[in-house]
């Protein structure tokens, strides 16, 4: 970009034009997290029915740890060297990262009053996925994100009909079609505007 | 109404004005960031931040990632009200 060559009213223009749609187009490939969380919810609540139903085990929701304290640690570390290796900065990022953020306070409230809640934490966190979910569409202009979210809140519904073994199978639904679905739809976005 | 040479001198340059469109869309942005989108060379893009700097319009910030220097640059209040300004004699004259 030359510096002293004189500039007439479009070329102004077109400079401010091609420089914010540049920024704006600027997103972290963010659908990793929601794919690695959708198969570990998806596999966590099947296996949970799977336990309940068709065996003995004392604790199935053990499975529910397992996978997600993993999950949960290599999504904080992952995340923080994302954010150091970023080379900008944008509103819109770093209110996505508040918005799930507050979507985590939440659900550590919701796990810690599992007795409280009745141990009708699934539908719970389904109606809490719902808002970060639909959100996080709107902000990246991406629709099947936001069907995902709103999928969320039909599931929640659901949820609070059937009992709790059941509660697992409409968990591990929603989470396909507001996670894993959106998730692959947008990894493949990605790949075809990096082309 | 104001005319086209009222535009500030300061953001009226290719490179410059640039610069601001970038800042004006983000909360920060490194120097190779800003180099790559620009596409200008690092001795013209320093020269042209350090005068939007000195201007009051950026602020520019050094910092040490392990041994790698890093410089982030970040657009200030009075660097948005002269580039609002600047698009609204902007406006004005091609709308005329």
């Amino acid at each position: 970009m030359e510096e002293n060559k004189s500039m007439s009213g479009h070329d102004s223009l077109q400079i401010i034009n091609e420089m914010i749609s540049s920024a704006k187009g600027y997103y972290d490939d963010k659908q990793t997290y929601f794919l690695l969380w959708g198969w570990v919810v998806a596999i966590s609540n099947l296996s949970v029915y799977y336990m309940i139903e068709f065996t003995d085990v004392v604790n199935p929701f053990i499975v529910w740890p397992i996978l997600s304290i993993p999950a949960g640690i290599y999504t904080g570390i992952d995340s923080a060297r994302r954010s150091k290796r970023s080379k900008v900065k944008t509103h819109m990022g770093t209110l996505i990262g508040y918005l799930w953020m507050c979507f985590i306070i939440s659900l550590i409230i919701v796990l810690g009053a599992l007795v409280k809640v009745n141990y009708y934490v699934n539908p719970l966190v389904m109606l809490l996925t719902a808002t970060p979910t639909f959100i996080t569409g709107v902000a990246i202009r991406f629709k099947p994100l936001m069907f995902g979210g709103a999928a969320f809140w039909l599931f929640a519904v659901l949820g609070f009909l059937v009992e709790i073994p059941e509660q697992s199978l409409v968990g591990a639904a929603a989470i396909v079609v507001g996670y894993l679905i959106p998730g692959y739809l947008l990894r493949a976005k990605i790949k075809n505007e990096s082309v | 109404m104001k005319a086209f040479s009222d535009l500030d001198p300061l953001l009226h340059s290719q490179l410059r004005l640039a610069i601001m469109s970038l800042l004006i869309g983000v909360e920060s942005a490194e120097f190779v960031f800003i180099k790559e989108k620009t596409g200008a060379t690092a001795g013209n893009l320093s020269v042209q931040l350090d005068k939007l700097s000195t201007a009051g319009y950026i602020e520019i910030t050094k910092k040490f990632q392990g041994k790698k220097p890093v410089t982030s640059c970040k657009i200030t209040k009075q660097g948005i009200n002269a580039f609002e300004n600047y698009v609204n004699i902007l406006k004005q004259y091609i709308n005329k």
